[in-house]
């Protein structure tokens, strides 16, 4: 980044109810048998629990955190230049017709504001927000404060991608300053390997077939396993080391410098094999996320490097790195200094 | 505006098929009458039988590359302009990453935007001419949109018709390298209070099992109304100061194609003279979405269409705008 910009303020919002996992499993008839000879996907997912939306829409997520990450700052919103959405999964309208930046510039009265939603990455729409909003921060001088926001809420009976996770509902916000000296961040780096995109996807009613008719299981996330695991399983350490290498080279940095990684709450072996095939020492990792609520898609980046900082894990001058991957394929860096 | 580019190419793909506007205005409940044929100014549009989006897309692609003299493997971005839904549901899938694969453009990464409508195109441009400027990379972009119309769904209200919609899709090249049809100015601005003014209110989160909202509608209470045509002329003026030009310096204005009266309550409220605004695809196209510009553009810079004076092919700047059915507003000029 060639002008500073900063997060000034980051903040999420769990709903307050919750389930446990066990009780989610039993209800979406999750098999009990092992993924292999060392993995048992129910016992050792590594999720106790997870936070559950009831009777708020995704846009109303997105909103508390959104009002949480301005109060943090405290920041009129009337001076928000530009509204970023990266909600990745089913909002409250069809899409791409409709998002959710338009009604949350409305409710918080931003009116100088630009309201716009990316629709691409999947759980690294964070950082396709993030290189959109920076570029733009950029390029126009009068651009100075961005609010970036998500609000994800699972539908009905789809909170587990077996064998991935557990997904938890929850609302994201950060806000970027030009100029501001605290977690300056020093660049991002997005890689989409499109030959994947047909490894997660939502149908729709527009991707039902012929006479199906509406029902909410159109709107949960299918996977294809095969492809999975032939395609993004085979390149996924590899795509990895290539974005976080490219966003430390454009920071002039290595992953020596490298204090603390913010990674997805997927999965204990996700997290053991990210670190286990990168040679990352554990202890840089933070986890604390996982047990308690899950998988908030691609506010895990916001609750964990919030949460990560809140307890110390991250001090002041730290060099962060925030990385995940996502439907697309797409994967995503983003080097930050605390 | 810090960074700049220019335009390339510009290609657009249709269905071969079309079917006349009056026949489908009929067969979704619209009362026909000349006055009615008049004001939408729209005779046939173009339909996708069996063809998707994304195959629509990839063709438009591949025509404005070659115009463009690019190799897939030179983009280092593509940006996904459309509106109407794909294949799969956005944003949990995007049509872009197919489109990447089936071009091979290997070195780019993928970016579409939800929301901006008729006005997807302008987000387009401004998101590539700041991406673009930020990085390395060659510095070239592939922006595309294409749109196929829910079935039963091609009247944009048919109680009282507001527009009638084709499908087709569009894309254009753009390089921070291109030495002409430069990009010199460009403003956008979004009014959240019309987010919902044009949406499928059926088959999302909200309404699930709505199978008979799942379509397209504009409230008419909030669109079109005199305040949005203010506030794109508005918008338009500003831009034009911005650049230190007056509205007669203006080649042509490249608008979105609603319909008749959409275009002339523009005209109208904007005060440009009579014949001012470029004739364009609307009559054997209707609305292609935020794919209208990118039509209008090829044209204009092909110098197809009459210009404000009725001589074709000056070299003044093009002003492309559209209200975006007041959400997202967005104006661009562009040299010739």
């Amino acid at each position: 980044m060639n002008k500073a910009i900063g997060i000034l303020a980051q903040a999420y919002y769990l709903p307050a109810a919750t389930r446990t996992a066990a009780a989610i499993f039993q209800a979406e008839r999750i098999p009990g048998t092992p993924l292999a000879a060392a993995v048992d996907f129910r016992k050792d997912l590594g999720i106790d629990r997870v936070h559950v939306a009831e009777g708020q829409e995704p846009s109303a997520l997105g909103l508390e955190a959104a009002r949480r990450a301005l109060a943090q700052a405290s920041l009129d919103p009337r001076e928000l230049d530009l509204i970023v959405d990266y909600t990745s999964i089913p909002e409250d309208f069809v899409a791409p017709t409709w998002a959710a930046a338009g009604q949350i510039q409305a409710a918080l009265g931003a009116e100088r504001a630009l309201a716009v939603a990316v629709n691409t990455g999947g759980c690294a729409s964070y950082h396709v927000a993030l290189k959109y909003a920076a570029a733009r921060m950029e390029d126009d001088p009068q651009c100075r404060t961005a609010l970036l926001f998500s609000g994800n809420k699972a539908p009905a009976s789809n909170r587990t991608y077996y064998p991935i996770t557990l997904t938890c509902d929850s609302g994201g916000a950060f806000i970027l300053k030009r100029g501001e000296e605290r977690r300056t961040v020093r660049s991002v780096e997005v890689s989409t390997l499109g030959e994947l995109h047909d490894v997660w996807w939502v149908p729709g009613l527009g991707g039902r077939k012929p006479g199906e008719p509406a029902s909410e299981r159109l709107l949960h996330m299918h996977s294809d396993m095969e492809r999975f695991n032939s395609g993004v399983i085979k390149i996924n350490l590899f795509m990895f080391r290539k974005v976080m290498r490219a966003a430390l080279k454009r920071a002039g940095l290595t992953m020596k410098d490298v204090n603390c990684y913010i990674y997805p709450s997927f999965s204990t072996w996700d997290q053991k094999s990210f670190c286990t095939g990168l040679g990352i020492d554990p202890a840089a990792l933070y986890t604390d996320g996982l047990r308690g609520r899950g998988h908030l898609q691609e506010n895990d980046m916001v609750a964990n490097y919030q949460d990560a900082a809140d307890s110390g894990r991250i001090k002041q001058g730290d060099i962060v790195m925030v990385t995940t991957n996502g439907a697309g394929f797409t994967w995503g860096a983003a080097v930050v200094r605390h | 505006m810090a960074g700049s580019l220019g335009i390339l190419a510009v290609a657009a793909a249709l269905p071969e098929e079309t079917r006349p506007a009056a026949e489908l205005l009929r067969e979704e409940g619209a009362s026909v009458s000349p006055a009615l044929l008049e004001r939408l100014g729209v005779q046939s549009v173009h339909l996708a039988r069996g063809q998707t989006a994304s195959a629509l897309a990839v063709e438009a692609a591949r025509r404005a590359l070659d115009a463009a003299g690019a190799d897939p493997a030179s983009l280092d971005l593509i940006v996904d302009y459309s509106t109407l839904p794909q294949e799969m549901l956005a944003p949990a899938w995007n049509m872009s990453n197919k489109i990447q694969a089936e071009l091979g453009a290997k070195n780019a990464w993928t970016v579409g935007f939800s929301g901006a409508g008729a006005s997807g195109l302008l987000l387009a441009l401004d998101c590539a001419r700041a991406v673009l400027g930020a990085d390395e990379g060659s510095g070239t972009a592939l922006l595309l949109g294409a749109d196929v119309t829910i079935p039963g769904n091609r009247v944009l209200n048919p109680e009282n018709p507001v527009a009638v919609m084709g499908d087709g899709a569009s894309a254009v090249v753009v390089s921070r390298a291109a030495s002409k049809h430069r990009v010199i100015g460009m403003r956008l601005r979004t009014n959240g209070a019309n987010h919902d003014a044009y949406r499928i209110e059926g088959g999302g989160m909200t309404n699930p099992l709505r199978e008979d909202l799942y379509r397209l509608c504009l409230d008419p209470a909030r669109a079109p109304e005199p305040k949005m045509f203010q506030s794109l002329a508005a918008l338009c003026g500003d831009l034009l100061a911005d650049s230190r030009l007056r509205r007669s310096d203006l080649q042509q204005v490249i608008y979105t194609d609603i319909s008749n009266e959409d275009r002339e309550s523009l005209r109208r409220i904007a005060e440009i003279a009579p014949g001012g605004m470029a004739v364009t695809g609307l009559v054997r196209r209707g609305h292609v979405q935020a794919s209208d510009l990118a039509f209008n553009l090829q044209q204009a810079l092909a110098g197809e269409v009459e210009s404000p004076n009725g001589a074709a092919g000056g070299r003044g700047p093009l002003l492309l705008c559209s209200h975006g059915f007041g959400f997202t507003f967005g104006a661009a000029l562009i040299e010739r």
